[in-house]
């Protein structure tokens, strides 16, 4: 009877501590104050705050804050435990099993107590980001992955259909909860969820205010401690250059990306660091070839060689970067060193329309059977810092020497976006991409991509590079990969879905008082959690 | 105080240049414009602009000329030199990362250059491993056999087995020139004199002249490597005229859409004798020139410690201390190189630097640049002085440390302690010209990029690769070996987002 009530006491007590909303995680050891707050300038309104239908780096960056993998990236770009705590891949690469951290709680809605995060969380972010209705670019990432399978309510087990290349790294997804959409099926960006996310990582969303500021203060259960700082603030600034103004003003403290010109300015400014990270990104023009004039590569290689991207990098970009030829950025390893970007030679561009079946009309614009090659550029209004309206200006003028007129639109972000992802009204795009360290162009040119909020805007299909890309994704020979990266490269750079323009130097720029910064290149504020102001500068 | 010391201190390239173009003001508009695009860093263009001059100048004009071009040379060598540093360790980690991911369907190229890259980096029981199984693979080519018998040959007559490597260099079929000069090239790089790669070399240039082909870059560089060792240098300059040192030395396809390209890094360490060797020859005749003799002397010094030549250099800077003839900023420098040189002497090349001069105890910015520079070039350990530089950093603005974070950074890069590396150079980085050498040190870009490169920052090291491909196509082999680390090294899920 002893024994039967002392086991009764065990496992009531067991059940007691289980039912316990966990403890505040403590602070982290490591020496440095909490306290302050940073408030960072974006260059523009995220569309949404989770991170399955953002398709941006505004979203991106805010979703780092909020939300956590299975697995995430150190600064060492090595892959440590993040809300797996561990796992264990098959002899044949085809089974990952991941162990869930039991202390990870999901942020608290307001006025209910923080709940678990359990294996569930993670079958339903799979099931969700899988479903044909869900807006996301992710589905195509996702793919190779067959069922994934609840072991426990802590342990999860992936099945592939093959095995693939860099396997553990495609499980930094960041997860979301169960109870977190209205629509537990598939996710839209009509889903309250998607502005009012819960996450489980360093910050909460505290409100969005109606400038447009994002408000996240800390998460005191974080599970690797509380972070130092008691709030961030993402500020949208329309303008890059007055962006750059306020932190010199010290009405912001960092900027994510700083205006090329402005970079003489903030180096000299003593209280300010600038810090590089190299994001691998570039600017393109890029085209709609649902538009029959726009369908014939002839077309889109005469406006690149009518466009001398040089001189308009130099003028309106002070020379801050670099022409590329591909669709790679220079700084990553898929780019191929032997294409050189096609020169600029307003003559070939007209002897290319003409081969197209081009003829001046009396208006000086180049038509062919009655249709003017006459095309609307889309620009959104984010972008629209000097430099921008020089580069539409400076494209305007170019292609009037060759006969093809070009009627800029500014929209604002959210318009531009249904316009070009939706809507698909548009000829012609001025816009950039930036790709984390795998260099994967599969959403941009795959024909499988085209589609509502796709990645594939312009509606470009060709059988050739459709194969290399599938064949890339089935090869787990890295050497492999890369010389079909390297002949993507060369004939994208032939095909001109866009006319590949230039890379821009990247530069974050932030106040001293900000200590222990480290970026990441691509998801910007990964290690976000160890940023501290020291007690003396708090404000 | 701080004012005289920056003026001292001026950055080092820009000061040799400011100081001859004060000389050149009354000279002819080419010996400016070389020496505009030698501030520019642009030395190759800037070595064939003087030599074009310095056939039609007249006989007043020639020190200056010889003094310009033995500068220019010296700059290039130097590059050279740290571009074949980085291309070796790039290379041998590419190769065998290479090796070890397809250990039974991999290349078969990659064991033949791997021992190459090994054999050059001083490790000759290594490449041997590598080289003996290079000659047995079916799937290698006879003349790539030939070329793997002749490294095995050197790698034994390193370890001091000159009868194998004798055998292994008589088998070689000699009827193919570019095996021939191969063969000349190996006996160049081995002091073997008595075997002629001179006229060896002279003879093959000469069929492929006739021939009308055009030269294949392993034949480019077997000739840059007699001819800089042999002292031909206007024969080996003129080899380089068009060639295209970006080109790959052997691509080896395996199916369809697998290829894989091959580069051999001595080709960088040829080009740092080429030019080093060059830099000597012009410096030495500008020494002669009383106009320019105090300058000559001390750059023709600098060139001796740079290839090793210390009591040489510790000769000509004794001389020059004595003549009274050098400009007083170069006689502050010529007297820290002299001290440094001395201490390496005095250590065998072991020791610790010795503060002995005063000059140290004064903790100016500049002083502490070069003795950190000059040191590190002769491998010194200098500890000392990469405290007080450290300190010295720490505690006072940026502007006024002139080119010590960089010279700093290049302590710490040798010291393996990367982060405080990079952090130091992007401290004299210009940030609105990240990677362009016109407004960057080419030397400070190099070693930055091999930081990023260790701290697996592979884009920003790539991207100045990229930058610098221009004016030194030959670093296309570093940008293809850093790329082929990167693809395999890389763990990312495949994301692309609007920027």
């Amino acid at each position: 009877m002893r024994r039967l009530v002392t086991t009764f006491f065990i496992v009531s007590l067991a059940v007691f501590v289980l039912l316990l909303p966990p403890a505040k995680a403590a602070p982290k050891n490591d020496g440095f104050p909490q306290g302050g707050s940073l408030n960072y300038g974006e260059y523009g309104r995220p569309a949404t705050l989770d991170p399955i239908t953002s398709n941006d780096m505004i979203s991106l960056r805010i979703s780092e804050l909020i939300f956590n993998g299975l697995v995430g990236i150190d600064e060492k770009q090595e892959i440590v435990p993040d809300l797996a705590e561990r796992w264990d891949i098959s002899p044949d690469n085809l089974t990952y099993t991941f162990y869930l951290r039991h202390d990870v709680t999901w942020h608290p809605k307001e006025g209910e107590e923080p709940r678990p995060f359990t294996a569930d969380d993670v079958i339903f972010t799979y099931n969700i980001m899988k479903h044909p209705q869900t807006i996301t670019p992710l589905k195509v990432r996702y793919e190779f992955i067959d069922s994934v399978v609840k072991l426990d309510d802590y342990t999860v087990q992936f099945n592939l259909k093959r095995p693939i290349l860099n396997g553990l790294a495609k499980f930094t997804f960041k997860i979301i909860p169960q109870h977190g959409p209205e629509n537990k099926e598939f996710l839209t960006r009509e889903d309250p969820f998607v502005h009012h996310p819960i996450g489980t990582g360093p910050y909460m969303l505290k409100n969005v205010t109606a400038d447009g500021e994002v408000i996240l203060v800390a998460n005191e259960n974080y599970y690797r401690g509380r972070p130092h700082l008691d709030k961030f603030v993402a500020r949208p600034f329309a303008d890059q250059n007055i962006m750059s103004q306020a932190l010199m003003f010290n009405a912001i403290d960092m900027i994510v990306l700083v205006n090329p010109r402005d970079i003489p300015q903030i180096q000299g400014d003593k209280r300010l660091v600038l810090q590089p990270y190299n994001a691998l990104s570039y600017s393109f023009f890029g085209y709609n070839v649902r538009n029959p004039l726009l369908a014939d590569k002839r077309v889109r290689q005469a406006i690149t060689y009518a466009v001398n991207r040089q001189e308009m990098l130099d003028s309106f970009f002070n020379g801050q970067g670099t022409i590329i030829s591909g669709p790679f950025a220079p700084g990553s390893w898929a780019y191929n060193l032997d294409v050189e970007p096609l020169p600029f030679d307003p003559q070939k561009a007209v002897s290319l329309l003409e081969e197209a079946g081009f003829s001046k009309g009396d208006d000086g614009i180049m038509q062919k059977d009655g249709k003017k090659l006459s095309l609307i550029l889309k620009v959104p209004i984010e972008k629209e810092s000097e430099g921008v309206k020089r580069v539409v200006l400076g494209f305007q003028n170019y292609l009037n020497k060759i006969g093809v007129e070009i009627k800029g639109e500014f929209k604002e972000w959210q318009a531009w976006k249904e316009d070009v992802f939706l809507k698909h009204d548009f000829d012609v795009v001025f816009a950039s991409w930036v790709f984390d360290d795998s260099a994967d162009i599969t959403s941009l040119f795959h024909s499988s991509e085209i589609g509502p909020w796709r990645n594939n805007f312009g509606g470009y299909s060709n059988p050739e590079i459709d194969s290399l890309i599938v064949e890339s994704k089935l090869t787990l020979d890295h050497e492999k990969r890369r010389t079909i990266y390297r002949k993507l490269h060369a004939l994208l750079a032939e095909e001109c879905p866009y006319t590949f323009l230039w890379t821009l130097t990247n530069y974050a720029a932030y106040h001293h008082k900000l200590r222990h910064v480290a970026i990441h290149p691509y998801k910007f504020f990964s290690f976000s959690d160890r940023w501290y102001i020291p007690e003396q500068e708090q404000r | 105080m701080m004012g005289k010391n920056l003026k001292k201190g001026l950055f080092i390239c820009c000061l040799m240049a400011l100081v001859l173009e004060a000389s050149l003001s009354e000279a002819a508009d080419p010996l400016r414009q070389g020496m505009q695009s030698y501030k520019s860093h642009h030395y190759e263009d800037a070595a064939a602009t003087l030599l074009a001059h310095l056939r039609s100048a007249n006989p007043g004009q020639q020190g200056k000329l010889y003094l310009g071009l033995g500068m220019t040379f010296l700059a290039c060598a130097q590059v050279y030199q740290e571009l074949h540093q980085t291309a070796l360790s790039v290379q041998v980690d590419y190769l065998s990362k290479l090796l070890a991911s397809h250990k039974e369907d991999g290349s078969h190229y990659a064991k033949l250059y791997l021992g190459l890259s090994l054999l050059d980096s001083g490790n000759p029981a290594e490449a041997a491993v590598l080289l003996r199984t290079c000659i047995r693979d079916k799937k290698i080519e006879p003349r790539d056999k030939s070329l793997a018998k002749i490294a095995l040959a050197r790698a034994y007559y390193l370890q001091g087995k000159n009868k194998s490597a004798d055998e292994l260099w008589s088998s070689v079929d000699t009827s193919d020139p570019e095996v021939v000069s191969e063969l000349a090239a190996t006996y160049s790089r081995l002091g073997l004199a008595e075997r002629k790669p001179l006229a060896m070399e002279d003879q093959i240039r000469q069929m492929m002249q006739q021939s009308q082909k055009g030269d294949s870059i392993r034949l480019t560089n077997n000739l840059i490597t007699v001819y800089a060792r042999e002292g031909q240098i206007d024969k080996g300059l003129s080899v380089l005229k068009g060639s295209d040192l970006s080109d790959f030395f052997y691509e080896e396809t395996m199916g369809k859409n697998k290829v894989v390209r091959f580069y051999d890094s001595s080709l960088l360490e040829n080009l740092a004798v080429l030019y080093g060797r060059a830099s000597l020859k012009f410096l030495g005749k500008a020494a002669t020139d009383e106009k320019v003799k105090g300058l000559a002397q001390y750059y023709l010094a600098e060139a001796e410690a740079q290839f090793g030549h210390i009591d040489q250099s510790i000769k000509i800077l004794d001389d020059a201390l004595a003549s009274g003839l050098l400009p007083s900023p170069y006689r502050e420098k010529a007297e820290l190189l002299q001290g440094v040189a001395r201490s390496w002497q005095s250590g065998g090349g072991q020791s610790q630097m010795v503060l002995e001069n005063s000059i140290w105890q004064q903790n100016e910015p500049h002083v502490l640049a070069d003795t950190l520079l000059v040191c590190n070039r002769l491998n010194l350990e200098c500890a000392e002085i990469a405290r007080k530089a450290t300190t010295l950093v720490e505690a006072i603005d940026g502007k006024k440390l002139e080119t010590l974070p960089y010279a700093l950074g290049r302590y710490y890069l040798r010291a393996h302690e990367y982060d405080q590396a990079i952090a130091c150079m992007e401290t004299v980085r210009d940030k609105s010209n990240k990677n362009k050498i016109e407004y960057n040190d080419p030397l400070m870009l190099i070693n930055l990029a091999e930081a990023y490169y260790r701290s697996k920052r592979f884009s920003e090291a790539l991207e100045i690769y990229f930058g610098m491909r221009n004016q030194f196509p030959a670093v296309r082999q570093i940008q293809i070996s850093m790329q082929g680390v990167y693809a395999m090294e890389q763990k990312s899920a495949g994301d692309a987002k609007l920027f």
